[in-house]
């Protein structure tokens, strides 16, 4: 692993924390141009990512679980295309984060939004939607290394927190981008318009997670034994 | 392959004309800038899909223009006239202009984004960051590979075990349990499977060195004056569009609108794909570019067969 990837390491997790604290402050000094402003950062923030994997030189076996947890998560959309709210993403990103580290769990959100999209279609959210759904994934990755996410409640609780994150990010976008004078009443405004889709979306992901919380790591576990080490 | 000739340029013409395209779009709610970005992209999806889909796209735009147009203009005390007042709550004649401008603004950004996905395909992305990003586009194609495949496999293990277990369960619970083991299956069979694709690629050569790619797109004589004229476009719209910007306010009087040569420039820049239509009248003879088709050349391979399949 050259120096370069270790450099990208260290400004990854920087940039998930400065990224939405650029954004509040466009917000907070009322600075013009936050929609454009705000969707540069967003691909910004996407690049130490993405430069990061491509870096890294992993085998071509190595991408393959997160090509078919992105895969699994992009048809997960299309067949809960009807059900509003609901959709297996959130915990399949997690799942790829909790088994598989941190920068897979990244690429696996970042990689099912920007396909999925383009079933959806591609708009102005793509990028937030990439950055916020790698961010869950990335979160997953660290809280899994330090062994926190073993037990059943507390991998659906993140889950559930994950979910709700998710819809928190993207609801503060839509009216630090497009919202003149944010006040109070703007705010709440916008936060409660979110909050039924946001809680649907939190108490799927508990659905989904809660069967295969266990289980799923045990099978990823068996095929990273066989095939990747 | 969609309409015009301008979707037969090299995609990084087409790229960076999108690229301005929505970057001014959402850089501005000057109401004259946002008006001409309108019509401009409603007139190009027109152009490249016709009014039924175009109608269908206002259609979906209107629950987040409503919404934010909503948002701008309630709740809004910036404003020198003012229309209702209760309380902290306050409408005034200010905020209304500034929610239809921004809603006119995400109109023409999404209207873009519409014409962008006709025009940018997938193939024109790959082939655009597939050398910069092997890695990324790598995955991209073969997760959009595996998407079909994943809902028919899904289709036919949901099936074999329902006729194996039996005693269908009609509630939610049931329906959940049947789809988180159908998952669990397409995840096992998606692994080993892939891997073995892997295996495969890597006994082929894949990651032993740089790779090449069938270059279907070529760099002629017309992309260099395209990507010459944007480039001076781009340049001469980012001035006059900051000078117009910040000399218009709407808080607390919305400013009057004057006229300005930006608005040429602008208009200039964002008709490119109906300009680079006068190319039709420069070579009448070579019959293909009447038709809108890409000039690839005959008898060239096809990357994939040479490459075999891979599964």
């Amino acid at each position: 692993m050259g120096r370069p990837v270790r450099v990208i390491r260290i400004v990854q997790p920087v940039i998930l924390v400065v990224l939405p604290a650029i954004m509040l402050l466009w917000a907070w000094l009322k600075l013009p141009s936050a929609a454009l402003v705000t969707s540069v950062c967003a691909c910004a923030g996407l690049v130490p990512f993405f430069v990061g994997f491509e870096k890294s030189r992993r085998r071509a076996r190595d991408l393959m679980p997160v090509v078919i947890l992105t895969a699994l998560a992009v048809a997960g959309r299309l067949v809960f295309a009807p059900v509003p709210a609901i959709k297996p993403i959130i915990a399949l990103v997690v799942m790829g984060g909790l088994c598989f580290g941190r920068e897979e769990g990244f690429m696996v959100g970042a990689l099912a939004m920007l396909v999925s999209n383009v079933f959806f279609g591609q708009g102005p959210w793509t990028p937030w939607q990439m950055f916020s759904m790698g961010l869950v994934g990335y979160l997953a990755g660290v809280l899994g290394s330090h062994g926190w996410l073993v037990r059943r409640w507390s991998v659906a609780v993140f889950g559930a927190a994950m979910a709700l994150l998710y819809g928190f990010i993207l609801d503060t976008w839509t009216f630090v981008g497009f919202v003149s004078n944010a006040n109070a009443a703007n705010v709440l405004t916008t936060y409660a318009t979110g909050l039924a889709t946001n809680a649907a979306s939190a108490i799927g992901t508990v659905a989904f997670l809660l069967p295969i919380a266990h289980s799923w790591p045990r099978i990823f576990g068996r095929i990273k034994e066989r095939y990747l080490t | 392959m969609a309409k015009g000739l301008f979707a037969t340029y090299h995609p990084a013409v087409c790229m960076l004309f999108f690229l301005a395209a929505i970057g001014f779009a959402f850089s501005t709610q000057h109401p004259a800038y946002v008006a001409l970005s309108c019509t401009v992209s409603g007139a190009y999806l027109v152009y490249l899909r016709g009014w039924r889909p175009f109608l269908r796209t206002m259609g979906t735009c209107i629950p987040p223009v409503v919404f934010v147009g909503l948002l701008n203009s309630l709740f809004n005390a910036a404003g020198a006239t003012i229309l209702w007042q209760w309380g902290p709550f306050c409408i005034c004649v200010e905020g209304l202009w500034y929610g239809v401008a921004m809603g006119g603004m995400l109109t023409a950004v999404l209207l873009w984004f519409a014409c962008y996905n006709e025009v940018m395909t997938e193939d024109k992305f790959t082939y655009l960051f597939g050398r910069r990003l092997p890695t990324v586009s790598l995955m991209v194609t073969m997760v959009s590979r595996w998407v079909p495949r994943m809902v028919s496999r899904g289709r036919s293990a949901h099936d074999s075990q329902e006729a194996l277990i039996g005693g269908y369960d009609p509630s939610k619970k049931g329906k959940l349990q049947r789809g988180v083991r159908t998952a669990t299956v397409l995840v096992g069979l998606g692994m080993e499977d892939s891997i073995q694709t892997a295996d495969s690629m890597s006994a082929r050569g894949y990651g032993s060195a740089m790779r090449t790619s069938y270059a279907r797109f070529k760099w002629h004589a017309r992309e260099r004056v395209a990507i010459g004229a944007l480039g001076v476009l781009i340049v001469a719209n980012a001035a006059l569009l900051a000078t117009d910007a910040v000399a218009f306010a709407f808080y607390p009087l919305v400013s009057p609108i004057e006229l300005s040569w930006g608005y040429a420039t602008y208009a200039l820049m964002l008709g490119m794909p109906f300009c680079v239509e006068l190319e039709r009248l420069r070579r009448p003879r070579h019959g293909s570019s009447y038709t809108g088709q890409p000039r690839t050349r005959v008898g060239v391979p096809d990357a994939k067969k040479m490459g075999g399949s891979a599964t």
